[in-house]
């Protein structure tokens, strides 16, 4: 078979100010002409660097220490250019970015120039590697934006990349990646800052144009998901080696290194059995003990939060200065009720922009909604959260339910250190004396797994999932009953990921806490909750136990989300047919009985047991 | 887009009223005025019939009416002795001091001024942009780390310092006379092309005495925008099209670090007319910059008045100049009313 790309014992440096750092030691493999190579690996493992040392963009610090990368170029003959023997700048490489093999990146919004009108920057391509004028290249660029699956081609051209959402920010690199028809495509987590829905669109956006144009993918990614529905081989990478190279069949099935074996049962997915753990590469060891107060782990099915006929509308003005300003209603959430029952775990799942962290906020009290109402319920009283009039109540209320933040980087203050941060709600509500504290912040440390080392040390010189751990031992520092997680997990690996699930399911059954988790991966979702809402578009769509939820799924939006999850199994592809062409976010264009536009308004019904759908019927 | 250039320009309006009446008020703050000033000085030289004269100017120039009566007759809303005559009229008053109107007074200097200023701008950008990019694009290179050293000396040097050692050097090397801005045969002469020569002879000297500190505050500033953007995700992009690395730093990078640039044209203009007081004074340029100084120190309140509030005007104008430049480079700050995402 032909080949388009071959890495031979590829070496990459990085001159870093504590030292020389190896991030790709003796890297061999090679990129069949139309298929998709895809390498999978943590953060850290140096897949990035070898897709930039393939585009010569490195970094100032990093170098090629030793090996070659040899591009054959299809459109001549498969002549050879040896990457690795030529400059950066020279004209030479610059023929071969963008014409022979051309990237999409992760992020697609800051990836685009903002002040460039799309059709500007992705002709720029086009018109350097082809000796044309701007009206062919203008119309090769709606060609290309009409291949992407952009909706008005020859009117998107003169857009900004702002004015687009992120799926068709994404469609737009991909369009200016393609439009020199190149033989490689090299794809650095091409959906990861995507929603499901929008991803699954992508990937098979990305597999019919590859059909189409006979190119080669190199597929950078750490979702095992993604890999099993679109590589053909597999390059499995952990700290700038390879651990593991193959066929899609023989490494999922066939699994042989260690590290694989270990990946692929840290990775949650669907239909895990009810005490099925997951097993993180590294193991932490938590010790978790009462903090000094009694437990109550009776599950009583007492809710502990109540939460009815929310709804909250944001205003957009128009501003003008002589007409009456003209109001933009936007209902972030519309008449959303639900309740958490005590010791469970209440999932909420949905896209970015349905509502689910307005909601939260609501809750927490960080913003007002216009009607509804939040009952918080706790072994000791009963709280009407929108209306708390007394200090002793807002105290309480705020001591026994807590936050878990998305981000570990900037929810932990770079200025305390992790004792102070820990310790930072015991001062605030006065609790116990400075020694009981100090014991406290000790036991809550050692609780999520860290030395008691630690807790001297600045938040900087931790990673991400240790981070999100000092996170958690905050949320826990005032025995919290109630504790909201929103996408705790998501700016996590998923080794680290399955650690901090581990500790959270661990600390729900040990401490009978009572979790809202907010997530938009399903099967972490699964992993984690007892019971799971849907929210489209500021609406609960279903809500349904865990069980009933991924067996008898009605909504057509519930199911659209099953089906676009790639699950890390090669016999369980993506049904691509399947998928609503984006539609399936749209309420008004729901079938009946589920369609919402002005003559219906549908309302929850009941269609099994614990099981409401939003339906007309 | 139209709707806010109008509610801009409107806005413009109230903002131009308050500052007129703060800057009368200040003025009138010290106590005394140009007349009490001028008798103390008259009668300490033995002259009997000032009181009477410093009177009668008084009730000419209307400094006896009280303050608001002053105020509304200085702005044109009120009438004075020659009937609705301010600045609404185009009318800027008297000056004092010079016993003239305060048009001609500003009239001729300006001109020298702009001159001047322009001339200081355009070395300013001049120098500071190949200097600025290069010190981005080649960072921690021995080039960034002298050109660095070279403009943190250039902003800690004081202005009139500077003036006085380019004065000295500028007569020995040239034999140039710096003093002033022009041969003193030109003076009072109209323009020729050869007064034109005199100008731009002495012309450098002022240019890089003012422009100094401000081309090295501006290298630094366009340094580190531009080092903030090369780190950007859209630069790589645009390489990996196969784009010239030097193309894709102008269309690119450059592009987005000159924001900062234009919104400082407001900052500008009035400091095309005012700046460099100090400098002009240690030059003795015929400038409007020792005018200014002058006119507060003698409490010539119309002459201080007229100048400051047209000082004021060129801010707000020159605020209003650099949003549109900016809306017209930025289609964020175009566009961002409707996509406000």
């Amino acid at each position: 078979m032909d080949n388009i790309l071959s890495v031979n014992n590829l070496h990459v440096e990085f001159n870093a100010p504590e030292g020389l750092i190896k991030a790709v030691k003796g890297v061999s493999f090679k990129i069949p002409k139309g298929k998709t190579v895809a390498i999978v690996g943590e953060s850290g493992s140096g897949k990035s660097v070898i897709s930039q040392s393939i585009m010569g963009i490195l970094p100032k610090t990093g170098s090629i220490a030793d090996g070659k990368i040899i591009f054959y170029d299809p459109k001549h003959s498969f002549k050879e250019t040896v990457i690795t023997s030529i400059k950066n700048n020279s004209p030479e490489m610059r023929r071969v970015r963008g014409s022979g093999i051309s990237i999409i990146f992760q992020e697609p919004m800051t990836s685009l120039s903002p002040l460039h009108t799309i059709g500007d920057q992705i002709a720029e391509g086009f018109l350097l590697h082809n000796k044309v004028g701007n009206k062919e290249a203008r119309e090769a660029t709606a060609e290309i934006l009409k291949l992407v699956g952009f909706p008005k081609p020859s009117k998107s051209i003169d857009i900004y990349p702002f004015e687009l959402s992120g799926g068709l920010r994404q469609r737009a690199m991909i369009a200016m990646a393609m439009i020199c028809r190149p033989a490689l495509l090299i794809a650095d987590e091409p959906t990861t800052a995507l929603d499901v829905t929008v991803q699954a669109q992508i990937l098979k956006l990305m597999k019919d144009l590859q059909y189409e144009l006979e190119m080669a993918i190199l597929m950078i990614t750490h979702d095992l998901g993604v890999v099993a529905n679109m590589a053909d081989e597999i390059i499995v990478m952990y700290h700038g080696e390879i651990m593991e190279y193959g066929s899609l069949k023989n490494i999922f099935n066939d699994a042989q290194h260690p590290y694989l074996k270990s990946l692929l049962k840290a990775v949650p997915r669907f239909g895990m059995g009810p005490n099925e753990r997951l097993i993180p590469i590294r193991e932490i060891n938590s010790k978790i003990s009462n903090l000094g107060s009694e437990i109550n782990l009776e599950t009583d099915n007492k809710l502990v939060l109540e939460v009815k006929n929310l709804s909250k509308t944001f205003i957009t003005r128009k501003k003008s200065f002589f007409t009456d300003s003209s109001q933009n209603l936007i209902k972030a959430i519309d008449n959303v009720s639900f309740d958490v029952p005590r010791g469970k775990c209440v999932g909420l799942v949905g896209e970015s922009g349905c509502g689910k962290t307005t909601t939260s906020k609501i809750i927490m009290g960080a913003l007002k909604p216009d009607i509804g109402e939040i009952i918080f319920n706790t072994s000791k009283s009963k709280i009407d959260v929108l209306n708390i009039k007394k200090r002793e109540e807002i105290l309480y209320f705020r001591k026994s339910s807590q936050y878990i933040f998305q981000d570990p980087f900037s929810s932990l203050n770079p200025r305390m250190t992790v004792f102070d941060i820990i310790n930072e709600p015991l001062i605030i509500h006065n609790l116990g004396s400075e020694e009981e504290r100090l014991l406290k912040v000790k036991s809550l440390i050692e609780m999520v797994g860290l030395p008691v080392t630690s807790l001297r040390r600045y938040p900087h010189s931790f990673s991400g999932g240790q981070r999100q751990r000092i996170g958690i031992a905050r949320a826990l520092a005032l025995e919290p009953e109630f504790l909201i997680c929103d996408e705790p997990v998501s700016a996590l690996d998923v080794s680290i990921q399955a650690q901090v699930l581990n500790l959270l399911k661990d600390l729900k059954r040990d401490l009978g806490l009572t979790y809202l988790f907010i997530s938009h991966n399903l099967a972490v979702i699964d992993y984690i909750s007892d019971y799971i809402i849907v929210m489209c578009a500021g609406r609960i769509v279903e809500k349904a136990p865990k069980d009933d939820f991924f067996n008898n799924a009605q909504h057509p939006y519930t199911k659209a989300l099953l089906g676009a999850v790639p699950e890390p199994n090669p016999q369980k592809k993506l049904n691509f047919q399947s998928l609503m062409e984006g539609k399936a976010s749209n309420p008004s264009k729901w079938p009946e009985p589920y369609v919402i536009n002005e003559n219906f308004n549908p309302e929850m019904k009941e269609v099994g047991k614990n099981h409401w759908v939003l339906s007309n019927d | 887009m139209f709707n806010y250039l109008i509610q801009r320009i409107f806005v413009m309006i109230p903002t131009l009223l308050v500052i007129s009446f703060l800057i009368f008020l200040i003025i009138q703050l010290p106590p005394g005025d140009y007349l009490s000033n001028q008798l103390l000085e008259l009668q300490s030289q033995g002259d009997s019939a000032a009181a009477e004269r410093i009177t009668f100017l008084r009730e000419e120039y209307g400094l006896d009416k009280p303050f608001m009566q002053q105020y509304g007759i200085w702005l044109g809303v009120l009438p004075g002795n020659d009937g609705f005559s301010g600045l609404l009229q185009g009318d800027f008053g008297q000056s004092f001091e010079f016993d003239m109107p305060v048009r001609d007074v500003i009239g001729d200097k300006i001109w020298l001024s702009i001159i001047v200023s322009f001339a200081t701008i355009i070395f300013t950008w001049v120098v500071s942009f190949p200097i600025g990019v290069y010190s981005a694009t080649h960072q921690y290179s021995v080039g960034d780390h002298s050109l660095t050293l070279i403009g943190f000396l250039g902003l800690a040097t004081p202005n009139f310092l500077l003036a006085l050692v380019l004065l000295y050097f500028a007569n020995v090397w040239f034999g140039t006379e710096i003093g002033g801005l022009m041969d003193e045969k030109y003076l009072d002469q109209p323009w020729s092309f050869d007064k034109f020569m005199s100008v731009l002879e002495h012309l450098w000297v002022p240019v890089v005495v003012i422009g100094t500190s401000g081309t090295a505050g501006m290298i630094r500033r366009l340094r580190a925008n531009l080092l903030d953007e090369l780190q950007k995700q859209y630069v790589t992009t645009a390489k990996s099209k196969g784009l010239h690395d030097f193309k894709t730093l102008v269309k690119y990078p450059l592009r987005m670090s000159l924001n900062p640039f234009i919104a400082d044209i407001g900052n500008l203009l009035p400091q095309v007319v005012s700046g460099a007081a100090i400098v002009s004074v240690v030059l003795s340029l015929p400038t409007t910059g020792p005018m200014l100084l002058q006119a507060l120190q003698s409490q010539d309140q119309y002459l201080a008045g007229s100048f400051l509030m047209g000082l004021a005007l060129l801010t707000v104008v020159g605020m209003f100049l650099s949003d549109l430049a900016l809306a017209a480079l930025d289609p964020r700050i175009r566009l961002g009313e409707s996509a406000s995402k």
